[in-house]
């Protein structure tokens, strides 16, 4: 996913801009978002890249995820969890399944629960 | 530098293991501190608070089976100082507490706890535990052959 931005105001004097963020895989044109207020003494102003990375790390990230998390689901899209240790393919086959990964490699361990 | 984490949802608890090589620094998030106790199979390390001098020993000679509950919910700081593998046992639900030990002999469950076999191929009324095997106790007698297994009791409050 590629977030944009649209710096649309800057008020210098206050050193403080008015932003508008989506991902740029949007259906809808970015003007269309609203803006957020973001005071420039919580960016990185000392180069283009550290204002990027900390514009879109302290805010584009979690605004766009929002925006996403807000767009209904189609209802085709509805998905299923799993979560059995046990595999089966077969049961799987036609059935729209919620993808999971792990953010920060953490990987499943194999665990058998016996009776004793 | 190799650092794997590993995780796994149980029933009422959860479990963790970590393998990595000598000199890793692995910092952990107060939102993901929930360790109550650390299990150490091979290799050593230390942790502690950031900032903080004190740390506590983790090694599988004389710190095998560490309480880290005064880390619970804190930044924590690890360093191996030896190739390591560990595992963490952890609580599900937020301030449940949990007793552990590591068992040697044979002794009388209850149904608020479950044995994890950790390491080797101890015997327990009879069967054969592998690496990993676990299961929720009675009340009851269970006879250990500990002989290279690293077993660990643990009871909910």
């Amino acid at each position: 996913m590629k977030i944009i931005f649209k710096i649309v105001a800057y008020y210098p004097e206050e050193n403080r801009i008015e932003v508008k963020f989506c991902d740029e895989k949007s259906n809808v044109p970015i003007d269309n978002y609203c803006e957020y207020s973001i005071d420039c003494d919580n960016l990185e102003m000392s180069s283009s890249d550290f204002f990027l990375d900390s514009l879109v790390r302290k805010y584009g990230l979690r605004i766009v995820e929002s925006q996403i998390n807000e767009r209904p689901t189609n209802l085709y899209n509805a998905s299923k969890s799993i979560s059995s240790d046990e595999l089966n393919l077969e049961d799987l086959v036609g059935k729209v399944i919620e993808g999971k990964y792990f953010s920060r490699p953490r990987y499943p361990i194999k665990m058998r629960r016996i009776e004793l | 530098m190799k650092y794997t984490r590993f995780f796994k949802k149980c029933e009422d608890f959860s479990i963790c293991s970590e393998l990595g090589d000598s000199d890793c620094i692995v910092a952990e998030h107060t939102n993901e501190r929930r360790t109550l106790y650390q299990i150490v199979v091979y290799g050593s390390g230390k942790v502690a608070r950031p900032f903080e001098s004190e740390f506590k020993v983790l090694d599988s000679s004389d710190n095998n089976f560490v309480d880290l509950k005064e880390y619970l919910y804190d930044h924590t700081i690890f360093h191996s100082t030896e190739p390591f593998h560990m595992y963490g046992f952890n609580t599900s639900e937020k301030y449940v507490d949990w007793d552990g030990r590591l068992v040697t002999e044979s002794f009388t469950g209850d149904d608020k706890s479950w044995l994890i076999c950790f390491d080797g191929s101890p015997v327990v009324n009879g069967k054969v535990l592998h690496k990993l095997d676990y299961a929720k106790l009675e009340q009851k007698l269970y006879n250990v052959e500990i002989n290279d297994g690293l077993i660990g009791v643990f009871t909910k409050k």
